[in-house]
């Protein structure tokens, strides 16, 4: 799935157009699928160990800045904290893909106080006092997501949030759109245009009342007034135990990371490569100039050898050279039997 | 259509294909070759109108679909029904307007191939009593690759005493000139020497440049004062290669396209209808555009790999400078591609000139670092999107 369209989507949908979607519909399904634990399989599995660094490095930055984080939290919750800690950061990566994650869900409403997220980018870094941290602690702990495995045909997520909030207040909702191959093959054909969504994850803002919806609604129809659209259409709902929305998030982050530091990489090998040829640029036009000079003052010393046209190099001169491997040149490929048969036939 | 006087080649071959000659037919690249043989069909086919009366095959599906705009815009007056054969396209549709037996058939070898061996007979039943059969570029279908597929059709179709056989091309290669010798009948246009198969009114030019700064040259090259505004083909030897230089080309705000085999049929057809309305004026082609296609607006061609094959530089610059139009070719000539320049220098019969205009200076000053950063920049996102194999099933997401 390409980033741009889905880019474009985003845009029209939530009017969010100064927002950059690193992540890829792929990514959505795979972190659903992923369980936490292979987090640190998979940061083994990165190669090089130079991107690993740079991935340990900025989780260490995090982790010293949450001077007033609260004894006891692993490494993970700490990071989790300082996410949630400052009010305004642009300054990792991290921070602005969490940000970037909450956009796609559907208008939303108060967002927790660490994350302030109508853009200005260059924000002044306030930390959080002691108490106000602990509170955020407490409610993400108190937090509960459910998964919805399947949305009723063009579905959107204000009509997911209407019906789930009955049950207790929401957090986010993030709806998971359909494959932009498959939208355009629909529309193609002439089709529905409304978009649909394929799955999805809701955050409660109490997992009691997560956990009530979901035994609630699962398997159910949706009901409602008997006319409605989406009467007889039934929820597939699950509550994620032990599930947090940052797990959500910190997939795509810990990618668009490594993505980040690839990218750095690469960017300073060509910089490198970049120098060496302005380096040799400059030596070459050197090397030239001198020889330049030489011929004139061999002109000037010897006028009756002006006449001969080119100087032969001299032992003081560089004089380089290199081999490199030619390609070859390919003419008129070999004739094979049926070729000799159809240039036979073809007159006769 | 303005055509007031006929070419040389036209002069030559028109009356002999209407006296009912076979035919070999050489002439420079954008002499009208199209024209030498479609004339003389619609003359013939208007005496005497039935089912399939002539086909047309040619190596490339683009080349295809330029011929039988061709064949239209001549045959209009007189309600010419054609059909055009080619791969990548409804299989089922064409079969139906097979067996409509359309006049012209314009098609590509290894689809018409397929519609021989699954179409069932209705669908072919036309093909066996055709009087023309023309193969536009001929030493490129006269190929190993096309020769099973040519092999299948031409059983089907009418026999050679019984049709009569038409081969074109700008370059004609020994092996196709040796028929000559044993078929006394058959009238050759020769190219009269080995430097005309290139337009005089071509400026060939080259950059010796290093082989990792060739991105960084190109940019230059293309956003200089006075060629920001030509139209540009640019052609490589990898689809690869083309798709990551147009998105170098994108990531530098300059309106691009590009046609390769990695790319579906309806994108080739959109990329190219871009580059011809002049949406685009850069194409990053493979030499699926190398040949045949014609397309006025192009004054510049870039070569940013050399091709192995002499003849397919001929094509390749045989895009611009077209019907006495002038155009410039500069080939971008790295440490690995001696051999092949002198190839090319020798069966061409000329020596290049040096491209003066861009300077090292000029490409570390504006380009360099931002053209490398673009083309790692696509390198990956390439990877990412293909997870770095490019074969022919996992084709590139059109954007």
């Amino acid at each position: 799935m390409s980033d741009s369209r889905k880019r474009d989507w985003f845009a029209t949908e939530d009017d969010a157009s100064d927002n950059e979607l690193h992540n890829s519909d792929e990514n959505d399904v795979r972190l659903q699928r992923q369980p936490v634990v292979k987090k640190a399989k998979q940061i083994a599995d990165v190669k090089k160990s130079k991107r690993r660094e740079t991935v340990e490095d900025n989780e260490e930055k995090e982790e010293s800045r949450v001077t007033t984080a609260a004894k006891g939290s692993n490494k993970r919750t700490g990071k989790v904290d300082s996410i949630l800690a400052f009010t305004r950061t642009d300054e990792s990566d991290e921070d602005n893909d969490d940000d970037n994650e909450q956009e796609q869900s559907e208008e939303e409403p108060e967002v927790e106080e660490g994350l302030d997220r109508d853009g200005n980018p260059k924000g002044i870094l306030r930390q959080l006092s002691t108490t106000e941290l602990e509170d955020n602690r407490a409610k993400i702990e108190k937090s509960g997501v459910v998964y919805l495995s399947r949305i009723p045909p063009y579905m959107k997520p204000a009509k997911v949030r209407q019906i789930l909030s009955r049950f207790g207040e929401l957090d986010r909702v993030f709806l998971a759109p359909e494959d932009p191959k498959s939208y355009a093959r629909r529309v193609r054909f002439g089709g529905n245009k409304k978009r649909n969504f394929v799955e999805g994850w809701v955050e409660f803002q109490d997992k009691k009342k997560a956990k009530l919806a979901a035994s609630t609604l699962n398997g159910n129809i949706i009901g409602g007034r008997k006319g409605s659209y989406y009467y007889d259409d039934i929820l597939n709902i699950k509550y994620l135990p032990k599930f947090k929305w940052h797990h959500l998030t910190e997939q795509i982050a810990y990618e668009n990371q490594v993505r980040q530091a690839k990218l750095r990489a690469e960017i300073s090998q060509a910089t490198k490569e970049n120098k060496a040829f302005i380096r040799n640029v400059e030596r070459a036009k050197m090397i030239e100039h001198i020889q330049e000079k030489k011929r004139k003052k061999q002109a000037k010393t010897a006028p009756n050898v002006k006449a001969e046209s080119k100087p032969v190099p001299n032992a003081g001169e560089i004089e380089m050279r290199r081999n490199f491997k030619q390609r070859s040149v390919v003419m008129h490929k070999d004739k094979e039997e049926t070729m000799q048969r159809v240039l036979k036939n073809i007159f006769a | 259509m303005a055509i007031r006087r006929p070419s040389q080649i036209q002069i030559a071959c028109i009356p002999q294909i209407l006296k009912g000659r076979d035919c070999i037919g050489g002439a420079r690249t954008g002499s009208g070759k199209t024209i030498a043989f479609a004339a003389p069909i619609l003359q013939k086919l208007s005496e005497d109108p039935f089912g399939v009366f002539a086909v047309v095959m040619t190596p490339t599906r683009e080349l295809a679909l330029q011929i039988s705009e061709q064949f239209a815009a001549l045959g209009a007056s007189m309600n010419l029904r054609q059909a055009v054969i080619v791969g990548g396209m409804d299989m089922i549709a064409q079969a139906l307007a097979l067996q409509k037996r359309p006049h012209v058939v314009i098609a590509t070898p290894g689809r018409l191939a397929d519609h021989i061996r699954s179409s069932g007979e209705e669908a072919i039943a036309g093909l066996r009593r055709v009087k023309f059969l023309v193969m536009d570029e001929a030493d490129r279908l006269l190929t190993p690759g096309f020769a099973e597929d040519l092999e299948e059709c031409m059983n089907v179709m009418a026999k050679a005493k019984t049709r009569q056989t038409l081969l074109f091309s700008a370059t004609i290669t020994q092996s196709v000139m040796q028929l000559k010798e044993s078929f006394r009948h058959i009238f050759v246009h020769e190219v009269p020497s080995n430097s005309i198969s290139i337009p005089a009114t071509l400026d060939q030019t080259y950059l010796f440049i290093p082989t990792h700064v060739r991105e960084a040259y190109l940019v230059s090259l293309l956003t200089l004062p006075i060629n920001e505004k030509k139209s540009a083909i640019v052609f490589v030897n990898r689809a690869t290669t083309a798709e990551v230089l147009k998105r170098i080309f994108r990531s530098m705000d300059v309106r691009v396209t590009s046609l390769h085999s990695q790319i579906s049929q309806r994108e080739r057809i959109d990329s190219l209808g871009r580059f011809r309305a002049e949406a685009a004026r850069v194409l990053v082609a493979t030499d699926v555009a190398s040949r045949g296609l014609d397309i006025p607006v192009v004054q510049m061609v870039v070569n940013f790999d050399i091709p192995a094959d002499p003849d397919d530089y001929i094509h390749r610059v045989g895009r611009t400078a077209r019907a006495g139009r002038t155009g410039e070719s500069i080939a971008f000539v790295t440490e690995h591609d001696i051999n092949r320049i002198k190839a090319i220098e020798e069966r061409v019969g000329k020596v290049m000139t040096k491209y003066e205009l861009v300077t090292e200076s000029m490409v570390i000053r504006d380009s360099l670092q931002q053209t490398s950063n673009a083309k790692r920049e696509a390198l990956m996102d390439l990877e990412r999107e293909n997870s770095g194999s490019l074969s022919k099933k996992r084709r590139f997401d059109g954007r």
